[in-house]
């Protein structure tokens, strides 16, 4: 039913932290974080799935004393974000869709 | 939130994607604070320098005038870099959005123009406030504009008329001018843009 829409961005985490980095430069992994409500630990195991699929880029670093992970989409993630959003536009126009 | 197998409809994607691209816009409200920052160390610098044009004169020390201007808008430039940096030190943002990136570096220009117009107003013996009245119009107006916030419009369409109207007045009162622009183009808006609801603009 859902076969034109890519498995790694159909599950509801990894679809929110693209639609966060989507309308940004970069974001620290707590922003991420928090915006999601996720867990840090899932949270990590899907943007490790996203940044080995080459769809976000993660930069770790440290500022004065304390390390930050910062993420980053990537022009590959965002053409397989547009993709997705585009096949869910014809999914939801499809004839016979309400 | 979720991640695991759980399967969810494209109608629920839609709105799990509207969901998170709209609470990480229109945080543009958090930057209210350099426009009321800068605002009032303008405002102050504006008032500080006409008082000590007025003093000068009052005891004939023609001589010093350009040396007032000098000291009066370091100090406060200065001070208001330094603060700006402690400030930013202090409260690091966790994400740049690409409107507050775009607007960064539109008002990091602006102030380099600003400084470079102050540099060639002053050899060419042109009050160097005309001419930063016109970029801060432009940088404001842009902003106002882009983030559809009308009283940074109106404020940046104020800065364009203070310009035009301090050419009329003589050096000293033209600062007095700047700072009615000031108020009105910066520092009211300012708290109204501080006060704005949340997800508004941008």
């Amino acid at each position: 039913m859902y076969k034109d829409l890519d498995p790694l961005l159909h599950s509801q985490l990894r679809l929110a932290v693209m639609s966060i980095l989507i309308g940004l430069e970069e974001a620290e992994f707590t922003y991420i974080k928090d915006h999601t409500k996720a867990t840090a630990g899932n949270l990590s195991v899907q943007v490790n799935k996203l940044k080995e699929a080459g769809y976000i880029k993660v930069t770790k670093r440290f500022k004065g004393n304390y390390p930050q992970t910062l993420c980053r989409i990537t022009p590959l993630g965002v053409k397989k974000f547009q993709e997705y959003v585009d096949n869910l536009k014809e999914y939801l126009n499809a004839p016979g869709k309400e | 939130m979720e991640t695991k197998k759980k399967k969810f409809s494209p109608e629920e994607s839609l709105s799990l994607i509207s969901e998170m691209i709209n609470n990480v816009k229109g945080e543009y409200r958090q930057n209210a604070f350099y426009f009321l920052f800068w605002g009032w160390i303008i405002t102050l610098s504006c008032i500080t320098h006409f008082t000590g044009i007025r003093i000068l004169l009052h005891f004939e020390m023609y001589n010093k005038i350009g040396l007032l201007s000098f000291i009066n808008w370091g100090i406060f430039i200065i001070s208001g870099v330094v603060i700006q940096y402690w400030y930013r030190a202090r409260k690091p943002k966790k994400a740049l959005s690409l409107y507050n990136k775009f607007f960064n570096v539109l008002w990091q220009i602006g102030g380099l123009a600003m400084i470079v117009s102050a540099f060639i107003s002053i050899n060419f013996n042109v009050y160097p406030v005309l001419i930063i009245l016109v970029i801060t119009a432009m940088s404001t107006l842009v902003t106002g504009i882009v983030i559809r916030f009308t009283p940074l419009i109106l404020g940046g369409i104020v800065f364009f008329i203070a310009s035009l109207v301090s050419t009329y007045f003589l050096y000293e009162y033209s600062l007095i001018v700047s700072a009615v622009a000031i108020i009105l183009g910066y520092i009211i808006p300012g708290y109204l843009l501080k006060n704005s609801k949340s997800n508004q603009h941008v």
